[in-house]
């Protein structure tokens, strides 16, 4: 597996989802890694790199989206820089806690074309070159 | 049964009685003694038994008139001065008769002072005097001799002597009544009610306590407390009194009608006279008290309630989006391919492909939304069942056919070990819920390992067990998966509410069964349920 810098990280637990959105993001040419749990997604980071933007599910398993911010706050992840977060969830607002990381928070169902406009808006603003 | 009661202070307008019953069988006796003494020391006296006899039965009559009449004992003053009125009418007859012998006069004088000092108030007093005055005066004015006696002003003197010693006498009598009559004043005003008690019967109480058992103060008195108190109740307040306890303990009450309250019971030792140790004890009517208690749990159980309903609503929206979030990522890419043109958009290929996954979320929505309404059901208690002889066997090949794409999908091996011809009174429908979920758990934690599914039967008893060899379930967790919405590990590809397990042990022990499980981590785990046969 090739490492995950500047790819889009994503990072849900469900199945179905995950795969269709990797499809999705595919198709439109970003190039995607997955992770099922906050855990895993960190054990990635930690591994191989930085990504480029972070798509994140709340309700994970073992290290769900907010540990997983708290986590990488403790560790030092890429905190100097961060990683731009795009939270995906079916919840109404976001925790206080996580707000500072957090770029923008689509809500579950996920509408493709806000995804994707936003996703080309972080990457034209945070990344030395966007992907087309 | 009622006890005669020995009471430190007693007010009630019958006190008297037991006075003036003494006193006239004693002054019966007394003056019909007197006959033989003056038969004796005055020979020769005019002294007839006959007179003497009735009027003694005046003092005696009046006495068995008071047994037996509530109207002599409420007037038993009257009756009493009726009965001394005649024998001094018959004195002064008899003094008449013996012709004023000075022997008499001293009879006579003796005999008024006497009287006189029996008269409890002032008002039989004066009316005694009055009538001593007028008999004294009607006999000195028919015996003219009596003037040379100076019985007149010996009388007068005698009758003064006895008023004024009646009178401080009762003076006094006032006092100490007012006295006991404030403190009974102060004790009956108290929103408690007191009790004093042998340990076993009331000895006096106050007014509140006799209002707050719905009895009069006569009525209770002598009463035993364990009639007014619950078998439980009574056993508390003995064991309290036996250990001469301070302590506040709640209890029932009994009134009067029969019908029960509660009650707040705080006792202590208290001497009685004659060294006997008794009890006082403070009631207090604390049916307010509960009530409000009762107000505040049914609050607080209202308020938990709806916690768990919008934990569940939080949940259950959560976990419907995520198979709604699939479908959608469907269609968006299928309708955004054909707004850009793509002549593949709707291919036979990816339409299918389409399809079954669109139906398969379908199915996992349909699935969530069934255990939801169960939730729903068993929180109201209306997970009903319709239980008929099943055979166990057909069940588990049943459930297990249907779960057929699931397992060649997973490629699990399920090993099946059913005793023959195991039959049990069952919901069918319920049961192979919980067989579908112990079989989907043992599946999807399985790691692709064998699965073995067991069917026995024992004495009354049928049991079967699903065993996984997967990853196990650590001892803290095997309580809690059994909880609502919980989850030792989460799903990977059939999510849930948590509820699978929830539902099984429910549905379980609506049939008076039991679900246990057996597990350690790396260890598998393995579900068994024991159900009635019948």
């Amino acid at each position: 597996m090739s490492s995950i810098e500047n790819k889009i990280l994503l990072i849900e637990d469900d199945i179905d989802i995950q795969d269709n959105l990797k499809t999705f993001l595919e198709m439109e040419n970003f190039e995607v890694a997955a992770a099922a749990n906050g855990k895993q997604a960190i054990e990635l980071m930690q591994k191989e790199g930085k990504p480029s933007l972070i798509l994140l599910d709340l309700m994970m398993p073992i290290m769900n989206g907010y540990e997983m911010l708290a986590e990488m706050k403790k560790r030092d992840l890429f905190q100097k820089n961060p990683v731009p977060i795009i939270l995906l969830s079916a919840a109404t607002d976001i925790e206080e806690t996580a707000r500072d990381q957090v770029v923008k928070f689509v809500r579950k169902p996920i509408a493709l074309d806000k995804l994707l406009t936003t996703i080309k808006e972080i990457h034209a603003q945070y990344t030395p070159h966007g992907t087309a | 049964m009622k006890k005669k009661a020995e009471l430190p202070y007693n007010l009630d307008d019958d006190t008297s009685l037991p006075y003036y019953r003494l006193v006239m069988v004693a002054a019966g006796a007394f003056y019909l003694s007197w006959y033989f003494v003056v038969e004796v020391l005055l020979p020769g006296s005019y002294n007839p038994f006959w007179g003497r006899f009735l009027t003694v039965l005046s003092f005696w009559g009046v006495y068995a008139a008071s047994i037996f009449s509530a109207s002599v004992r409420k007037n038993i003053e009257f009756w009493f001065s009726f009965a001394a009125w005649t024998t001094t009418l018959h004195i002064y007859y008899l003094f008449y008769n013996n012709r004023i012998d000075i022997t008499w006069v001293w009879g006579c004088y003796m005999a008024v002072i006497t009287i006189a000092a029996l008269m409890q108030t002032m008002r039989s007093m004066i009316a005694y005097v009055m009538y001593v005055i007028a008999l004294s005066i009607f006999i000195n004015y028919v015996s003219p001799n009596l003037s040379q006696v100076l019985f007149l002003p010996g009388i007068f003197t005698i009758l003064g002597v006895a008023f004024i010693g009646l009178r401080s006498r009762l003076k006094l009598t006032m006092q100490v009544r007012e006295n006991a009559l404030q403190i009974r004043r102060l004790l009956d005003s108290t929103f408690e009610g007191l009790a004093l008690h042998d340990g076993e019967f009331l000895l006096d109480i106050n007014e509140s306590m006799a209002k707050m058992f719905g009895y009069t103060r006569q009525e209770l008195i002598g009463k035993s407390i364990y009639t007014m108190c619950t078998l439980e109740s009574g056993q508390m307040a003995a064991a309290h009194i036996a250990q001469q306890a301070e302590s506040a303990y709640e209890a029932i009450g009994i009134r009067k009608d029969g019908s029960r309250f509660h009650i707040e019971i705080r006792g202590k030792k208290h001497m009685l006279k004659d060294g006997v140790l008794g009890r006082v004890a403070a009631i207090q009517d604390i049916t307010d008290r509960k009530k409000n208690e009762q107000t505040k749990i049914l609050f607080e159980a209202s308020q938990e309630a709806l916690r768990i309903r919008n934990e569940f609503i939080s949940i259950a929206s959560h976990e419907l989006k995520t198979p709604l979030t699939s479908i959608k990522l469907q269609t968006q890419m299928t309708q955004m391919a054909a707004a850009k043109g793509d002549p593949q958009a709707y291919a036979p290929e990816r339409m299918k492909k389409f399809v079954s996954q669109v139906d398969k979320q379908g199915n996992r929505l349909t699935n969530l939304i069934e255990d939801m309404l169960d939730v729903s059901r068993i929180s109201l208690g209306k997970l009903s069942l319709e239980k008929a002889p099943t055979s166990l066997n057909s069940l588990v090949e049943e459930t297990l056919e249907s779960l057929n794409d699931l397992i060649k999908q997973s490629g699990n091996q399920i090993i099946c070990n059913l005793e023959p011809n195991i039959i049990a009174n069952i919901d069918r429908f319920r049961m192979e819920q919980v067989l579908t979920n112990l079989l989907t758990n043992a599946i999807k934690y399985g790691e692709g390992k064998p699965v073995n599914v067991t069917l026995t039967k024992y004495g009354n008893e049928v049991s079967f067990s699903v065993r996984d060899q997967g990853m196990g379930i650590a001892k803290e967790n095997q309580e809690r998966i059994f909880a609502r919405f919980e989850r030792a590990v989460a799903a990977k590809n059939i999510s849930g509410l948590g509820l699978g397990l929830y539902i099984s042990q429910q549905i379980v022990q609506a049939h008076h069964g039991t679900i246990i499980v057996q597990s350690a981590p790396n260890e598998g785990a393995c579900f068994i349920v024991n159900i009635p046969a019948e």
